[in-house]
């Protein structure tokens, strides 16, 4: 920006938002449209394949802009974020006929690729982790959270074993201590997607205190990682990252489990690579995963990836997956059965999280009574099986009938999708 | 936010996201804003028997509402009381005062439809929120519903069989198949299957010669791909199977890879098989694929039996692994290394062609049959016949310059194998004699072990 743009009002709000993520693409919404001024709009223009005009700006001033309807919105966005871009979307905050003077605006949510809610940026078959590592001379503490579906991890150990997570993990994106960007890039390399945040952001007091408030408890002992300072403090910076990115509603986060790597067969990432468990090595060569994945939901098809990077090492809990295998294989009506009731229900686990942010649609509305009343069955076909562990599974799935019975009452089986959602 | 829904949706479709029945109110604005429907159309009906223009059409647009739309043909039938909004190529649009009255009515209604509903959409939703942590708990369970069952279908269309777990430390696969592979055979052709059995004190180490493309990858990844899959708790590609649990799988691979990276292909390889050895547990299970490939063969095969040594002699753990080479000078190993059995995959060779069996028997090989692959690859018939003669050369004046014999010897001593590989005449191999004799083997770490290596390869090198 060498020359100087003239402030007009609309600017100086601008740059007043765009202050204060200078390292993301502001979406500034005017009126029907999201608009990107200045070095901003040539970047989108060329991403995006959208025409980059000026505007004038007051007499021999302009300015270089680019926009797209605001429906275009689920279109673009996807774009930008994978072409490694962060995202800051900027909406007007009040009702312009209600306002004399220039229309409110604000920033409703920082869309990185660690953090989004968007179905056209989440591929339904994969986890969309966001890792947090914290080094502490040569233990590392990690955290990984998945948004998108309230999953919460972390563990600590050598930069080995954190390394082999990354692996295993595949996260979208790492933030991490900005002072020790050197030391992370020698351990991790740059092939990860990160981002850099202060050194106090990664403090056991700070950590603690955000992660307390978020689940509502006294202590973290309930989840058994009160001992694991350096993941704690890790976890507690992605709580942190989430506020900075405007992602304030996190009612389906209700859980911090720790990685027991004990439980777990160790596969390191050279290992994993040389298996080629979930990539090829070779173009066009096929994989395990591909072999072994007939899952049917998309849950189903991201826990079997996690299930393959770790294996058990537990004869018994080993022997009760090949029980219930084994008793689908003698009852393949049972199976049948089963697998028709799955293909009803779905992404479940991200129409729940859709709920805890407030952005689920009329249309997923009556997805989940469809899923819960495919539930239903499901749990009645399990109980009556002649295997413990099926019957666990029956005893604990709940097909939440209040739920399913209040939506089949009052909403519409074939609603149109938009109630007055704009994106936010 | 009421504008943008405005924008969005047709207005009659407004008012379809509640059921009918739940809100009195809701259902009182609808019935006002469809009875408004019927009388628009009564409207139309009317003016156009009024004007006599019987192509006059209603329609809704957000700049100005409600207009009548008449074709340029009636222009002239036009009443005085109408008011000209728009002008299109063929038609014109008005506007009435009775139409704006009904529009005021009809949009006040439906601005109270969309008020309503949302609300009424807004509380649903917040009264799902409180069924969260059950419903998480849900899709949880239905996930691993689902991949059981995937595991029961894929299990029954690949024919794989339930492998008995247990606390052993042995690894018995019958008849084991690649899982991947099989799948890509093409028709008709069958995956050859394979036996492997390890355990902590018999056979411990298998090592595996066979020349190239016999499967000797195959064979060391269909093992750990099966072992994986077991702790999985899924059926595997084999006719029986019994598992002592492993707690970690190693697969280091000769490099090959890394060579776009800049990275000494030597280094990558030692610095990845450093970190085996300084990770290894009896349970682990270890597979090597040709490693050593990065350097000279005189390096290749010390390292290779060095590291397979280590893993041998290990105090405390003693890991299963498999060494799959196409140095033939390992197989001297089993002769003075009470758990390393020598296997080959089998090839045939019928009138100086090879033809693979790629089945797994007990023994050392003598050849690499490396020729016959460039053969089989297409390498120029001249090419193909000069390697056979220098290898031939070569094989003669080896054995007299004994190449394959100080590996007899090495076998025989060894604390000092090292030494016969060289001719010790040479004061560069002295040199290196005096560093290998002067290290406390007792107190190294692997770690050190390979940079001494890498030291002493840079004394050979002369630098």
């Amino acid at each position: 920006m060498s020359e100087p743009i003239v402030e007009t009002p609309l600017m100086k709000q601008y740059f007043e938002m765009k202050s204060k993520h200078p390292d993301a693409i502001l979406l500034f919404r005017c009126g029907d449209f999201y608009e990107t001024f200045s070095s901003d709009a040539i970047e989108a223009a060329e991403i995006l394949g959208i025409t980059l005009t000026r505007r004038a700006n007051g007499s021999a001033k302009s300015v270089e802009l680019a926009g797209f309807p605001h429906h275009a919105l689920d279109t673009y966005l996807p774009k930008l974020v994978r072409a490694g871009k962060r995202v800051a979307i900027c909406d007007q905050l009040e009702d312009p006929k209600l306002t004399k003077k220039i229309v409110k605006r604000g920033i409703t949510e920082l869309v990185t690729p660690g953090v989004t809610y968007n179905d056209t940026i989440l591929n339904h078959k994969e986890n969309n982790f966001l890792a947090s590592v914290y080094l502490n001379k040569n233990q590392a503490g990690i955290a990984f959270l998945d948004i998108s579906t309230g999953e919460f991890l972390l563990a600590e150990g050598t930069n080995e074993y954190v390394d082999k997570l990354l692996n295993s993990f595949s996260p979208k994106e790492i933030i991490f201590d900005r002072t020790k960007k050197k030391e992370f890039e020698n351990l991790f390399g740059t092939k990860f997607y990160s981002y850099p945040l202060e050194d106090w952001v990664f403090t056991l007091d700070a950590a603690k205190d955000r992660l307390l408030k978020q689940f509502e408890t006294k202590s973290l002992k309930g989840f058994g990682v009160e001992g694991l300072a350096n993941g704690v403090i890790a976890a507690g910076a992605i709580l942190y990252y989430l506020d900075l990115t405007h992602h304030q509603q996190t009612g389906h986060i209700t859980q911090l489990s720790r990685i027991e790597e004990d439980r777990f067969v160790w596969l390191d990432r050279f290992t994993v690579r040389n298996l080629e468990l979930f990539e090829a090595i070779n173009e066009g060569g096929k994989t395990l995963l591909e072999v072994l994945d007939k899952t049917i939901s998309p849950m189903g098809s991201r826990l079997l990836k996690r299930w393959m990077a770790f294996p058990l090492k537990n004869v018994k809990s080993i022997n009760e997956r090949l029980d219930v295998v084994d008793y689908f294989f003698k009852h393949p009506e049972l199976k049948e059965a089963l697998e028709q009731n799955i293909a009803l229900i779905g992404d479940l686990e991200r129409l729940v999280s859709k709920i805890a942010v407030g952005r689920i649609n009329p249309r997923e509305v009556v997805q989940l009574k469809t899923a819960l009343k495919a539930i239903e069955p499901i749990k009645q076909f399990c109980s009556h099986a002649e295997n413990i562990t099926l019957r666990t599974i029956a005893d604990q799935l709940n097909a939440c009938s209040i739920i399913s019975e209040k939506i089949e009452k009052e909403i519409q089986n074939d609603p149109p999708i938009l109630i007055n959602r704009g994106y936010y | 936010m009421k504008r943008k829904f405005k924008t969005i949706l047709p207005y009659l479709s407004i008012g379809d996201i509640i059921k009918r029945g739940v809100n009195a109110d809701l259902d009182e604005l609808r019935e006002l804003a469809f009875s408004g429907k019927d009388f628009l159309q009564k409207i139309q009906e009317r003016e156009s028997e009024a004007t006599g223009i019987p192509s006059l059409k209603i329609g809704f647009n957000n700049v100005f509402g409600y207009y009548l739309e008449v074709r340029n043909t009636y222009k002239e039938k036009v009443p005085e009381t109408w008011i000209r909004k728009q002008t299109l190529v063929n038609a014109e649009r008005y506007i009435t005062e009775e139409l704006k009255d009904y529009e005021e009515k009809i949009l006040g209604a439906e601005e109270k439809i969309t008020d309503i509903e949302t609300r009424l959409f807004n509380e649903l939703v917040l009264s799902l929120s409180e069924y969260i942590p059950a419903l998480q708990l849900d899709s949880n369970l239905i996930a691993q519903l689902d991949c059981l069952l995937s595991f029961a279908k894929v299990s029954k269309e690949n024919h794989y069989v339930r492998p008995e777990i247990n606390e052993s430390e042995i690894l018995e696969i019958h008849q084991g198949r690649h899982p991947v592979i099989e799948k890509q055979l093409p028709l008709g052709e069958s995956y050859v299957a394979n036996d492997v059995y390890l355990d902590s004190s018999g056979q411990q180490i298998m090592i595996i010669t066979g020349p190239n493309m016999s499967g000797k990858s195959a064979l060391l990844r269909q093992t750990a791909l099966i072992t994986l899959m077991a702790q999985m708790g899924c059926f595997v590609p084999v006719e029986s199977a019994k598992i002592g649990v492993v707690d970690k799988i190693f697969t280091r691979v000769g490099a090959s890879d890394n060579i776009s990276l800049g990275e000494s292909t030597f280094m990558v390889e030692m610095s990845e098989a450093a970190s085996i050895l300084n990770n290894l547990s009896s349970r682990s299970l270890v597979l090597f694929d040709e490693l050593g490939r990065g350097t000279s063969t005189y390096d290749g095969i010390s390292i290779a039996w060095a590291i397979v040594e280590y893993i041998h002699e290990h105090p405390a753990h003693k890991a299963k692994t498999l060494f799959a080479t196409h140095y033939h000078e390992l197989n001297e190993m089993e002769k003075s290394f009470s758990r390393v059995r020598n296997f080959n995959v089998s090839v045939k060779e019928v009138d100086n062609k090879v033809i693979f069996l790629r089945k797994l028997v007990r023994g050392g090989s003598e050849h690499s049959f490396g020729i016959h692959v460039a053969k089989m690859a297409g390498m120029p018939q001249s090419i193909v016949k000069r390697a056979e003669q220098i290898l031939k050369q070569l094989e003669t004046d080896n054995r007299q310059s004994d190449i394959s014999k100080p590996v007899d010897k090495i076998a025989q001593q060894r604390e000092g194998y090292q030494l016969s590989f060289f001719q010790l005449d040479d004061p560069v191999l002295e040199q290196i004699r005096d560093e290998i004799k002067n290290l406390d083997i007792n107190n190294l770490t692997p770690v050190e072990a390979l940079n001494k290596l890498n030291e002493i390869k840079k004394i050979i090198l002369g630098k």
